[in-house]
């Protein structure tokens, strides 16, 4: 056979066969995709078209995008509004990295930012319990609530609502920062709902422990099972 | 089911919109280019004609990409100017783009007879576009979003569009949030819908889409043949790069960065067709090379604004373009300046203005000065030096190129080794291990072995080789100046930028093989 003859076949059958390895690439690729892949690279459909999925509330992720969902055309009750930055004499010192930083100002305050921003309606009552108060109450009646998953990052992020000081919002990180690095789960802020109260109410009343714990639960519920109990203890 | 179904419906529109905005400026662009080529242009009616077929597969390919850069960049410097960003200054801005454009072409018609052009029907490609993103839109192609994907590309974007400008207190999203990528987000906000899935969805296919016609175009231009065998060319080009968009498609690292709702997708998208523009413009004056340089400038400006890195990536691609014979003045102006016209106005505003200071971010001042300093050596060295040392010498500033890549990442190794190291074994192991690769590794070993090693294999492949090799060593340097370790993981920050140069080395491959098909037939 003339060389150019060999090299020609040569050429067919290399082609050939790497035509035969690109296709035998794929169809395990695609197998690998659609299979195994999922345990590293959870996926999920989005039939619903809503940023929030059953997904997240079954694994108890991303909290805020259902409370989010939940509150959107609800009124919900707070114990108190933004209290400002000045209103916990902080003491600053312009030389000291994170100097001026009140912890208080953050954990008393970012959930009533989130409902004042996503609720339909945010009101105050001067009546709701608050911060320690609270936490002393609803440990104990946690598992009337559904939880819906750790905040960190919904409070990581509410940093967007305030506007007050900006000087201040650059310590957002400090939830994720401080709770991240906890060894423990339970120093983890969670959201509890009381979800088969709240899907047909109107007004909702939500209250907050000192460790940032958030219960959100109507405003009939909260009257007839919550408010004895915490008027006991006061 | 109501709500769901406009939701759905005004995804798909956005996209019809982001699509027809960017065909009416791309056709516009090319009859206005097309007439500043006049004098060539009527001395060369055959060549014209010849690349019809090409500018409508371009034009195909690129009106979705280009609509969605003009709706970025017209965000992005609204908000950078501190202009409203609102439906109004938004319809305004459109208006006066189109306006001009419009004059421009009404201008091009006057005493200049178009020639006949091969013209896709527009209520086809509509019917297309359209089916595609119903696929797209409808849920059925499962995606994955993490935490990022939603306060980064969802809540972010929500709030900037409820505020309409930028503000302090957006803190470390405005240093660490591709801007871009940012402004993609606020669409389902205008639009009324939820969520950017579908848009993703949509640009991955359209990255499938330049891939291919990228592949094809090559893949027939270097095949042998004559004229009377032009058919049987058009048809093995077509096959072979239909076997490459498979096996690029199929390839995880496809699937993962197409159906992640972050960044990577966008960036790997337009860094593509970048790279195949500057390919295009290797290959010397054609009919579209204006167009192409005017596309360059667009999606070089909206690279450096997609990801916070995007700024080094692009001038990483300008020096590897610099082994090409490119004019200078056109890596100065359709390169090398987009990115200065983002960036500097953007750390203004950022640093200067706001003074945004996050405790932890990925941009810091330092990292800011490290980057205008690079680019400008990148402008210095090709206005003065590139063609008095390097003309002609291509092969040489390549070599001199990587050769100085791998020395900063020997340097790097030397002041921080463990960390180095450390990033280092990270990425063998996500590789290794299969995190988000899947089998492109094993494919990667097999092609290596199959090439035909000879001296003519690496002939043309200068910019791309150049390009896959410098983007693995610039990788590793960046991961490192980034601060913080790297992890083993498929969602690591290191693992999902090397896994973006996927297409590229695809495209080196498959033309390696076709180019020594060419060589042994002759």
């Amino acid at each position: 056979m003339p060389e150019k003859g060999i090299k020609r076949v040569y050429e067919i059958c290399r082609l050939s066969v790497l035509t035969l390895v690109c296709l035998v690439f794929s169809i395990a690729s695609l197998i690998y995709n659609n299979n195994a892949l999922s345990k590293i690279f959870p996926v999920r459909l989005f039939t619903d078209q809503h940023i929030y999925q059953d997904e997240d509330y079954v694994n108890k992720e991303r909290p805020d995008a259902y409370l989010r969902e939940l509150i959107r055309y609800k009124s919900v009750y707070v114990p108190y509004d933004v209290k400002l930055y000045e209103y916990y004499n902080p003491i600053r010192d312009e030389n000291e990295r994170g100097s001026g930083f009140v912890r208080r100002y953050y954990t008393e305050n970012n959930y009533t930012r989130y409902f004042k921003e996503y609720s339909k309606v945010c009101m105050t009552d001067a009546s709701l319990p608050m911060n320690e108060a609270v936490g002393e109450v609803m440990e104990a009646h946690r598992g009337d609530f559904n939880d819906l998953g750790i905040a960190n990052d919904m409070l990581r992020y509410t940093f967007l609502l305030n506007k007050e000081h900006s000087k201040e919002t650059k310590y957002f990180w400090y939830s994720w920062y401080y709770y991240s690095f906890a060894q423990e789960e339970s120093y983890f802020p969670h959201v509890y709902v009381k979800m088969d109260e709240v899907a047909d109410a109107d007004e909702l009343v939500a209250i907050w422990d000192e460790g940032e714990n958030l219960y959100v639960t109507t405003r009939s519920d909260y009257e007839n099972s919550l408010k004895g109990v915490f008027g006991e203890i006061k | 089911m109501t709500r769901e179904f406009f939701y759905m419906m005004n995804q798909i529109f956005c996209i019809i919109f982001l699509y027809m905005s960017g065909y009416f400026f791309l056709r516009i662009l090319e009859d206005v280019t097309i007439k500043w080529q006049n004098k060539r242009y009527n001395t060369n009616l055959k060549k014209h004609a010849k690349h019809s077929h090409s500018r409508a597969r371009w034009r195909f390919v690129l009106s979705f990409p280009i609509g969605l850069s003009l709706w970025a960049l017209i965000g992005f410097f609204l908000l950078v100017l501190s202009i409203p960003y609102t439906y109004g200054t938004i319809v305004l801005t459109y208006g006066i783009i189109y306006m001009s454009l419009l004059y421009m072409y009404i201008d091009t018609r006057k005493d200049f007879i178009m020639p006949r052009d091969v013209k896709m029907n527009l209520a086809m490609q509509l019917v297309i576009v359209f089916t595609v993103a119903l696929v797209c839109c409808s849920g059925l192609l499962p995606i994955s979003i993490s935490n990022d994907s939603y306060y980064y590309y969802s809540v972010f974007p929500q709030t900037i569009v409820k505020e309409g400008f930028y503000q302090r207190c957006y803190d470390v999203f405005l240093t660490d949030v591709g801007q871009a990528s940012a402004v993609i987000g606020t669409l389902p906000w205008f639009f009324g819908f939820e969520n950017t899935y579908g848009i993703q969805l949509f640009l991955g296919f359209d990255l499938a889409a330049v891939y291919g016609v990228t592949i094809y175009e090559n893949v027939y231009k270097y095949m042998p043949g004559k004229a009377d065998v032009k058919f049987k060319k058009r048809s093995v080009a077509l096959l072979l790069s239909l076997i490459s968009v498979l096996v690029f498609i199929s390839s995880t690292c496809f699937y993962v960065m197409t159906r992640w709702s972050l960044a990577n997708i966008y960036f790997m998208t337009y860094f593509f067709i970048i790279f195949a523009l500057t390919i295009r413009l290797s290959h010397g004056e054609d009919v579209l090379t204006r167009r192409d340089r005017a596309l360059i400038t667009i999606f070089m400006a909206m690279l450096s604004i997609l990801r916070m890195e995007g700024g080094m990536f692009a001038g990483l691609l300008i020096l590897c373009a610099c082994a090409l014979d490119i004019p200078k003045k056109v890596l100065l102006k359709n390169y090398t300046l987009p990115l200065f016209a983002t960036q500097i106005p953007y750390y203004i505003v950022v640093f200067g203005i706001l003074r945004v200071n996050p405790l932890y971010s990925f941009l810091r001042t330092s990292n800011i000065i490290v980057m205008l300093v690079f680019l400008l050596i990148i402008s210095v060295y090709i206005a003065y030096i590139r063609d008095k040392f390097f003309k002609d010498r291509g092969l040489l500033y390549a070599v001199l190129l990587l050769l100085g890549l791998l020395a900063g990442n020997v340097l790097i190794c030397f002041i921080s080794t463990e960390r180095y190291i450390g990033n280092l074994r990270f990425f063998r192991n996500n590789l290794i291990h299969s995190n988000g690769w899947g089998y492109f590794v094993i494919l990667f070993v097999v092609l290596i072995v199959c090439l035909p090693w000879g001296k003519n294999l690496f002939k043309g492949m200068l910019f791309p080789l150049t390009f896959d090799i410098g983007y693995v060593f610039f990788t590793v340097a960046l991961c490192w100046a980034r601060d913080g370790t790297l992890r083993e993981g498929i969602g690591d920050s290191g693992n999902r930028v090397l896994m973006q140069i996927v297409p590229f080395v695809m495209y080196t491959f498959t033309f390696m093989l076709v180019r020594k098909r060419s060589e042994s037939a002759e």
